[in-house]
């Protein structure tokens, strides 16, 4: 609360002056002036940290290409989040200057926080959890969510209502074949498309590649010719082969890993 | 608490303040057309109050009356509404069988469904907090109003809007997708106009409850009257700060589960749908997020005007203040954690073993306050007023809600009575037994000084008495349905539980019979009721110290805080002479404690 | 947004000072300091909402990820990271501008403060124009879009229409606050050039500011997660 509230004086507060501006009572830190020169180095140091991430996961694509770094997935992630944490803090610092602000906008920032850190971990210790199925329920249960061999939504009744129609295979592969029909390829002439499309991709670590660094291939052409990254995108190595049904073996893999856990546990 | 001229009005206050303003909030502005249109745009939070009230009233109106439908359909094993009956009595079910609804389980269907989306989004959650809480916050803070009003006319046309989605839906025959909105049913089950208007109905119903909540946690940090600090708050804002908290922080996620549920049921984007590789598990945590901290949105203004009675008709200082004020920020903080209890069935074992752990928090804080209730009473000076008589059925019913949530949340026992008549059972126990019951104490409390009349103590005696007995034949047999296995949202049943059925419809019979006595008492009331006095039942808090009808800005002159809100022992209250409430001697108030 | 900016202009016309200086509070406030502190504390309990609004999408977003990290990096690959780089670069210096501008406007430079809000403008535009021609557009001119909507037919991953739906829900939600924002900034650049906003009050100024910076704030955690994954 502030001390307004008790003060007697109140009323002979300055309209006019509301932000003690002039004043130099202590409860004016609503309307802290923040120096242009403390506003400009936090613009600069948040540019750094936009390139450092930037600059950290090229590293990442490089050394996976370059020296065949197998890096985890989880560095990834925490360091991108890690740099982002500190963008985060600077902006909320001084562009929003939680720093001068009333204590009460920062325990309720706080207290915000610790509601999504609770909503996220929450979810996530039961996603971690949902793998592990006991024996005795193994038998009941079908592991879901694959996307696969569940028919799909192929059109709509009168009102609107979805129609689910019998197709066998994922949305993907649905787009696919429809897409060779339409188009009369045959599965030669769509796995050299297919190839061309993902020459990004790295045929190294395609049989293993869940959890780690992988090339990305969207780059836009010609945005940047040169420069040291520009020569990933073009090196093409041979991964056409069993490319089509990717899919496939995925989902499998997929499923199979469910069924393993059941049957180890 | 005394009214103290202190000149802390501005200039520029002075030019209303001894015009308009020193009239009572409900005197007419002019001929009707004026009446009415000061009302759709006023700021006033007493007038948005009241025009809540009334709204949130109709609303429990719908809702009930789709319960007596329910409950009839489950009168006999097999079907019971058709013929005559069907076209006669519920224009729902016709509605629903002429437009095309197959059977009359996918009526039961529907009506289940609108009877929990009514009554939790647009009765129980609004309900106390914008109502009550809108009427009597500022007042119980010594504020001319809350902190937007603005916002706070915003709120009240985003929740007509809402609402106004969630009634044409009814009128297109409604969802049946269970409150719950369940994925993958909720998105691929019959009715996509329906669907779609119920879900934007209850995401825009959420803005109208985040700018209240957003309203009154300001209101309460800034405006409260000069003298009054933290701990001298009456407990009602307590419970309604706690309420806010809650409301502010679970509802955008709602939001933005429904934002989801929209899209996926527009376009099937595939986030909750197997089909496509989502997770239906996923929009049950979105879902439960929200929804477990919003049942005590539901409950804790219900504890907040259980606090402020007990202590008003027992003459005597409420036992444990401040456990009583922590206790509701605990609550809030505790149903932040435990929402996976809903789900024991779905999610992963492990995560399924926390949330049972941690549910049994809330039942610390809640202990807590029922205890210092309980001790409140102890030697008080109690006298059996209608709200009185609401708070003490609280005390009674929502003990039973409380003590039965146990069971449901200890992982073990709730495999067994998990989706059945045991939850609907507690869960009523809790929702009508708590918020429901207290929400009627709340009304009769604070009528006189809403509309400035008393009511029938008699008849009001003989609602309350229809209304206990009526809820508890409803839904004590419940209980048991639900131990034998009687799983809920089921159209017909075995021929074994016909009896329980039987008595349970009864029971809700009688129920209506007691909100139909409460209803002509206070429209009786409103007609013809005595004059009420400025302070009838003795309070202390400041919404006492303004006029038998408040004016416009609440206050003739801003009140300073001089006393505690509880304290009968030492002071005499406002506008009470000490006849009417006569002070304890010194000696006996030393032993009592 | 008007309740933050109540009570303007109750004094008479006569009076030749600007705007921001004949501002008088809100009749049941007690002085101007308090409304304003309490539309501050209005304010931060708003972006709560806005934070927990944008969790849903974080949560739904680290759910697939966890279900289906390679598909999330087949999704995350068809992106090009030199855009999402530059409308980060685009969003951080807005939230720049638009921190001066507050600070212009605390020190009467009301030139400086329009110059401000409309670069301010003019990169939410360019931010909103970069994510329309250069990413949506084309994407879902191929075929790469969310859930049943999904035609592309070179998807290399099962699992990649739901990276799409969590791609556009998460940057269509976050370009709709870039879009609510430009309408706002639009709004402040006309208040502010009628002299609406001063060292004595620039309520509304302080509230759209904290607003823009929490657009950027997302943004910051959205780009690592949807551009560079790997």
């Amino acid at each position: 609360m502030s001390t307004a509230a008790h003060d007697p004086n109140a009323a002979a507060f300055d309209q006019y002056d509301p932000h003690g501006f002039h004043a130099d009572e202590g409860h004016d830190h609503g309307h802290v002036i923040v120096p242009w020169q403390t506003l400009t180095l936090v613009l600069l140091a948040l540019l750094f940290f936009t390139m450092l991430t930037v600059f950290q996961a090229r590293v990442e694509i490089y050394a996976a290409y370059e020296w065949g770094w197998q890096i985890p997935g989880w560095v990834n992630i925490v360091l991108a989040m890690a740099i982002a944490t500190v963008k985060g803090t600077l902006v909320v610092l001084y562009f929003m200057q939680l720093r001068y602000d009333r204590g009460v906008n920062g325990i309720l920032f706080l207290f915000t926080i610790f509601a999504v850190w609770l909503f996220l971990m929450f979810t996530m210790i039961d996603l971690n959890g949902r793998n592990t199925i006991t024996e005795w329920r193994a038998g009941e249960i079908v592991s879901g969510g694959s996307g696969i061999g569940i028919s799909v939504p192929a059109g709509r009744d009168d009102e609107g209502n979805p129609i689910r129609a019998g197709l066998s295979g994922s949305i993907v592969d649905h787009a696919r074949e429809s897409y060779i029909a339409e188009k009369g390829y045959t599965q030669e002439e769509y796995d050299k498309k297919f190839a061309d499309k993902h020459a990004g991709h790295h045929g190294d670590h395609h049989e293993n590649s869940k959890d780690h660094s992988r090339v990305p291939t969207g780059l836009t052409p010609g945005l940047f010719e040169t420069g040291p990254w520009a020569e990933i995108g073009k090196d093409d190595h041979g991964h056409h082969d069993g490319h089509g049904d990717d899919a496939d073996h995925s989902g499998e893999s997929d499923q199979a890993d469910v069924s393993e856990t059941a049957q180890e546990s | 608490m005394t009214t103290v001229d202190r000149g802390l009005d501005h200039a520029h206050d002075g030019a209303h303040d001894h015009g308009h303003h020193d009239v009572p909030y409900l005197t007419p502005k002019g001929g009707p057309i004026a009446t009415v249109w000061d009302w759709m745009t006023t700021v006033d939070h007493k007038k948005i109050g009241v025009m809540y009230l009334f709204a949130v009233l109709f609303m429990f109106f719908i809702g009930g009356v789709l319960a007596l439908a329910l409950r009839i359909e489950l009168l006999e094993p097999t079907r019971v509404v058709d013929g005559e009956l069907q076209g006669a009595a519920f224009a729902m079910l016709a509605g629903g069988e002429a437009a095309g609804v197959a059977s009359v389980g996918s009526v039961y269907n529907r009506i289940m469904t609108l009877h929990g989306a009514v009554m939790v989004f647009m009765f129980i959650v609004p309900g106390i907090p914008a109502s009550l809480g809108n009427f009597f916050l500022p007042l119980q803070l010594g504020a001319k109003d809350v902190a937007f009003p603005k916002l706070n006319l915003t709120s009240w046309y985003v929740y007509l809007f809402g609402s106004l989605f969630g009634v044409s839906s009814m009128l297109m025959t409604g969802v049946d997708t269970g409150w719950t909105f369940y994925t993958p049913y909720s998105t691929t089950t019959d009715g996509q106009a329906q669907i779609v208007l119920m879900i934007l109905a209850v995401f825009i119903l959420g803005f109208s409850s985040i700018f209240t909540g957003l309203n009154f946690i300001v209101t309460t940090h800034k405006l409260r009257a000069p003298g009054l600090g933290w701990f001298d708050l009456p407990l009602f804002i307590w419970a309604i700060y706690a309420t806010s908290i809650i409301q502010v922080l679970a509802t955008p996620v709602i939001g933005v589960t429904f934002l989801l549920l929209l899209f996926e049921r527009l376009f099937q984007i595939g986030i909750f749908d197997p089909g496509l590789g989502g997770d239906p598990v996923l929009f049950q945590h979105f879902f439960w997020f929200y929804s477990h901290p919003v049942v005590y949105v539901m409950i804790l203004p219900a504890m907040g005007i259980i606090s402020e009675v007990l202590a008003v008709f027992s003459r005597k200082k409420l036992f444990g203040y401040r456990a009583i004020a922590f206790s509701s920020l605990a609550i809030a903080g505790v149903s932040f954690l435990v929402w996976g209890h809903h789900m024991f069935t779905s999610q992963g074992e492990l995560a399924a073993m926390i949330f049972s752990f941690l549910t049994f928090l809330v039942a610390i804080p809640t202990a807590v306050k029922v205890f210092n209730w309980i001790a409140t009473l102890y030697k008080g000076s109690i006298s059996f007023q209608t709200p009185m008589m609401y708070a003490l059925a609280f005390l009674f019913l929502f003990s039973i809600g409380g003590l039965t949530g146990l069971p449901l949340g200890a992982l073990s026992t709730d495999l067994h009575l998990h989706d059945s008549y045991f939850v609907v059972a507690h869960f009523h126990y809790v929702m009508f037994g708590g918020t429901v019951i207290a929400f009627l104490s709340g009304i009769h409390y604070w009528w006189p000084k809403m509309f400035g009349r008393m009511y029938d103590e008699r008849w009001s005696h003989v609602g309350f008495w229809l209304v206990f007995v009526g809820f508890n034949l409803t839904f004590f047999t419940q209980f048991f349905l639900g131990t034998q296995g009687m799983p809920r949202r089921y159209v017909s049943y075995i021929d074994e539980f016909t009896l329980l059925h039987q008595i349970s419809t009864y029971g809700s019979w009688i129920l209506g019979l007691g909100f139909i006595v409460h209803l002509f008492v206070l429209l009786h009331s409103l007609v013809a009721g005595p004059k009420a006095p400025q302070n009838p039942w003795g309070a202390l808090t400041m919404e006492w110290e303004t006029d038998p009808i408040p004016v416009e800005h609440n206050f003739r002159h801003e009140p300073v805080a001089t006393h505690g809100p509880y304290d009968f022992e030492d002071v005499v209250p406002p506008g009470c002479t000490e006849e009417q409430f006569p002070l304890p001697p010194k000696e006996e108030v030393r032993t009592a404690h | 947004m008007a309740t933050i900016d109540s009570g303007p202009g109750q004094l008479p016309a006569e009076d030749k000072r600007p705007r921001w200086e004949r501002y008088v509070h809100g009749h049941h406030w007690r002085n101007a300091d308090d409304e304003f502190d309490a539309a501050k504390i209005g304010i931060w309990l708003f972006l709560a909402t806005e934070i927990l609004l944008f969790s849903g999408l974080f949560c739904a977003y680290a759910v697939f990820r966890m279900l289906y990290p390679e598909a999330i990096a087949a999704g995350s690959g068809y992106l090009d990271w030199r855009f999402g780089a530059i409308n980060t670069v685009v969003l951080l210096l807005s939230s720049w501008t638009i921190a001066m501008a507050i600070r212009c406007v605390q020190l009467d430079q009301q030139k400086w403060a329009t110059i401000h809000l409309t670069i301010t403008w003019l990169c939410a535009a360019a931010f909103l124009a970069i994510k329309f021609a250069f990413e949506y557009a084309p994407k879902w001119a191929e075929g790469k879009r969310p859930g049943n909507l999904f035609s592309y037919p070179y998807a290399a991953e099962t699992h990649e229409p739901i990276w799409w739906s969590i791609y556009y829900m998460a940057t269509g939600v976050h370009a709709t606050h870039v879009l609510i924002g430009m309408g706002l900034i639009a709004y402040l650049i006309v208040r502010q050039r009628r002299g609406y906003y001063g060292p004595k009050h620039y309520t509304m100024m302080e509230g759209v500011g904290l607003y823009w910076h929490i657009v950027d704030l997302v943004w910051i955690f959205l780009f690592p997660l949807l551009y560079l994954v790997h």
